[in-house]
């Protein structure tokens, strides 16, 4: 009841305000928030479906109250995007916003803009300024979550140095300042360092910035997300199936072929397997059906397929 | 709840010291690790230890996140960690300090008994003494000051005796006037200003500009300073630092913009305005690059070339030509990649110079086989349609994989031009391998 007193005393002070609701509010809806890092763990398994070591989650919200951002950093497929957003999310009590960078990312592309239009014909005020995810998860008070960070430009990078020091964003086209209100308001940056397309960190953002690293996981506890992930159609695995398939993508990661499959590929590839042994009627997943199914998921560029697929086929006849 | 975790020993002055010896050893090692960051390291490890319930957090992944910014503060901290001799060198360090601190005492004595005792220096002192020095020895009075000058002057002329360089005779000059010059008053002050002090003033200004051509103050001081007369200034400077065709560029241009401007009626004005020289930007390029950019207004050059560069063990006898290219295009340049059996991207900030691009190529060095197939499609990655790639190699493929003229030809049917800097030996073949709109140089 208070809550919604506080939300129709904020609408009424400030147009934005009430446009950021109008907007965002419905798309990012309210959710409980949980700030424990071992009940955080449990949600994560048990809803999220995701296994992250209570440390970084300690680490994640130990951050997040001392006020300083977190950067992961890991190769592609490691979940640093859907960790970061189910940690901002269970940390804010609402749903997280999820900006993907790209080089020509400036301040009119994240934190709001004039509609073209309105403003020919009414000026650049506020009716016709339209809020952009960054000011309106300052508004909401909801974390965001800034994915592939190297890919933006310097520029973007210093302008989000600044927000994150001072915590409010100022608009002066309108002469306004909006301030961080409270505690949810917090931002994750995702990055690869390995991917050569994009620029560089400066010391600065380096500097502000608790940086987390996500690696590729154990075999065992690959296979344990597997069957976090999959659900029932584990069982339509034999154990030694499983095993081969994963020392075939661990042998994989170790080439230097461009693209290297994450934890993601792997669910993928299991799932889809799964997927064609049940439409071939197959009791259990063969052979055969990884195979197509490594076809179609872990091949992405046609000169690396005979190297993938000798790796596959190597490890599943090992099995055998 | 709170006054349970406050409870809960925690031992601020030990852990606080253990950070910081960690922070200082790997400083030791190269480590740029701030205090601020220090002080984070210290807040973040106090709340992550109050958050787990049996108030124990592993230092080691609060460090990690803090103190490691890159793979090789990882391994830094790794072995600082590990106690390594570094662990050693601290407790060492722990020990001598007290001694250390006497020492610097001693020393700190003796530079003052020079001061109050009247230390008088000698002509030899003098060989190895500056001004900057003279203050850090606490030896600053006006009468070292003054025989420093004059141990200079007599310097000079010794020199212009010696090599009988006229150069010599010209610099006492400066010298004289400009302590004359300084005892009538300041040149900022409008009697104490001359001509040489003028453009000493302006010299600086422009330096200033060059590195930051939209600095405030010194647009500002030059507009209070030269008013209309800037491009003259620009000019008389260029010709100073010895860029002389550029001055007499801007000159021209200038002279023929003033004359079409007379002859002219003011429609053409703007027509004109395209092909005028945008003096600040050219002034700003020319001294950063240290050879002569012409800018023009409207005319700015876009970096869109990504420039590829092997630096195997063959590459050895035309590395030299290598990184000349590079210096020649360096305004082009958007990426620069160095390959061998891999590729290293070299990092290219707004605030690197050109000399500092050369030379963390040149400290690259060559060795290596050659995977030019490799180097191309891990670049493809980083291209898109329309962009230009330059190749520097020798193109000799050491290492076994697919062709590369399939991967180039690839490449040019995402839209990708390609020039190929090669040896004069592979010219000829190239040309007949490749497509006709890949060029080849020598």
């Amino acid at each position: 009841m208070t809550e919604k007193m506080e939300e129709e005393s904020i609408e009424t002070q400030d147009s934005i305000v009430e446009k950021v609701y109008e907007i965002y509010d419905k798309a990012y809806e309210r959710m409980p928030s949980v700030r424990n890092p071992r009940e955080a763990a449990r949600v994560l398994r048990e809803k999220y479906k995701l296994l992250v070591d209570e440390d970084v989650i300690t680490l994640v919200f130990s951050s997040f109250i001392e006020g300083f951002p977190v950067l992961f950093e890991g190769p592609p497929g490691t979940g640093k995007t859907e960790i970061g957003e189910a940690l901002l999310t269970l940390w804010a009590g609402r749903r997280a916003f999820v900006l993907p960078c790209s080089e020509n990312y400036d301040e009119y592309r994240v934190i709001g803009d004039f509609h073209p239009l309105r403003a020919y014909k009414e000026g650049f005020n506020e009716n016709s300024f339209v809020p952009r995810p960054l000011l309106a998860s300052l508004i909401l008070d909801s974390g965001i979550l800034i994915d592939e960070i190297r890919r933006s430009s310097e520029e973007f990078q210093n302008l989000l140095l600044d927000i994150i020091d001072k915590r409010r964003i100022i608009i002066p086209e309108l002469k306004k300042v909006y301030r961080a209100t409270g505690e949810g308001f917090q931002i994750i940056f995702t990055s690869n360092p390995e991917d050569l397309a994009q620029n560089e960190l400066s010391d600065a953002f380096m500097r502000r910035v608790v940086r987390i690293t996500f690696g590729y996981p154990t075999l065992n506890k690959e296979l344990e997300i597997l069957k976090l992930r999959l659900g029932r159609a584990v069982d339509l695995y034999d154990e030694d199936t499983v095993l081969a398939a994963l020392r075939a993508i661990e042998e994989i990661r170790k080439t230097d072929l461009l693209y290297r499959p994450g934890v993601a590929d792997s669910v993928r590839w299991m799932g889809i397997s799964a997927r064609i042994a049940q439409l071939r009627n197959h009791e259990k997943v063969r052979s055969e059906d990884l195979i197509d199914g490594a076809k179609a998921t872990l091949v992405k560029r046609p000169e690396e397929e005979s190297i993938i697929m000798e790796i596959v086929k190597m490890h599943l006849e090992r099995r055998v | 709840m709170t006054s349970a975790r406050e409870d809960l020993s925690f031992n601020d002055d030990e852990e606080i010291e253990k950070i910081v010896r960690i922070a200082h050893a790997m400083r030791e090692m190269g480590a740029k690790i701030s205090s601020g960051e220090i002080e984070k390291a210290i807040r973040l490890y106090r709340t992550a230890r109050m958050l787990t319930h049996y108030n124990y957090f592993p230092l080691s992944k609060v460090l990690l996140s803090v103190f490691a910014k890159r793979q090789e503060d990882v391994e830094k901290l790794e072995k600082v960690l590990r106690g390594s001799p570094y662990k050693r060198k601290i407790e060492e360090q722990k020990k001598e300090a007290p001694h250390e601190k006497r020492e610097r005492k001693e020393r700190r004595k003796t530079t003052e008994r020079r001061r109050t005792e009247g230390y008088e220096l000698t002509w030899k002192d003098m060989e190895k003494m500056s001004f900057k020095k003279l203050k850090r020895m606490k030896l600053d009075t006006i009468e070292n000051f003054e025989k420093l000058n004059i141990y200079r002057k007599i310097e000079m002329l010794r020199n212009y005796y010696r090599t009988g360089n006229e150069a010599y005779l010209e610099l006492l000059k400066d010298h004289i006037a400009r302590a004359s010059q300084k005892r009538k008053g300041s040149y900022e002050s409008e009697e104490g200003r001359s001509l040489g002090n003028r453009y000493s003033f302006i010299e600086r200004t422009i330096g200033k500009l060059a590195y930051n051509p939209e600095l405030p103050w010194a647009l500002s001081v030059l507009s209070r300073e030269m008013g209309e007369e800037f491009t003259a200034d620009v000019i008389k400077y260029l010709i100073m630092k010895g860029k002389r065709s550029l001055a007499e560029q801007i000159a021209y241009s200038m002279m023929n913009s003033a004359r079409q401007k007379s002859e002219r009626g003011r429609k053409i004005r703007s027509v004109q305005r395209k092909s005028r020289f945008d003096v600040r930007r050219t002034v700003y390029l020319t001294m950063r690059n240290n050879y002569p950019v012409p800018v023009y207004i409207g005319r700015i050059r876009k970096k869109e070339a990504v420039l590829l560069i092997d630096k195997s063990d063959s590459m050895r006898k035309h590395y030299g030509k290598a990184v000349a290219l590079v210096a020649s295009l360096y305004d082009t340049l958007k990426r620069i990649y160095l390959f061998d059996e891999d590729v290293k991207q070299i990092s290219m900030k707004k605030w690197h110079s050109k000399l500092h691009l050369i030379e963390e190529i040149i400290a690259a060095g060559t060795s290596g086989y050659t995977n030019i197939s490799r180097a191309l499609r891990k670049v493809e990655a980083a291209l898109k349609p329309g962009d230009n790639l330059i190749i520097v190699s020798d193109m000799e493929q050491t290492v076994a994989d697919e062709s590369y003229v399939h991967v180039i030809n690839r490449l040019r049917r995402k839209n990708i031009k390609i020039f190929v800097y090669t040896t004069e030996k592979h010219v000829n073949e190239l040309k007949e391998v490749l497509d006709a709109e890949v060029q080849a140089y020598l």
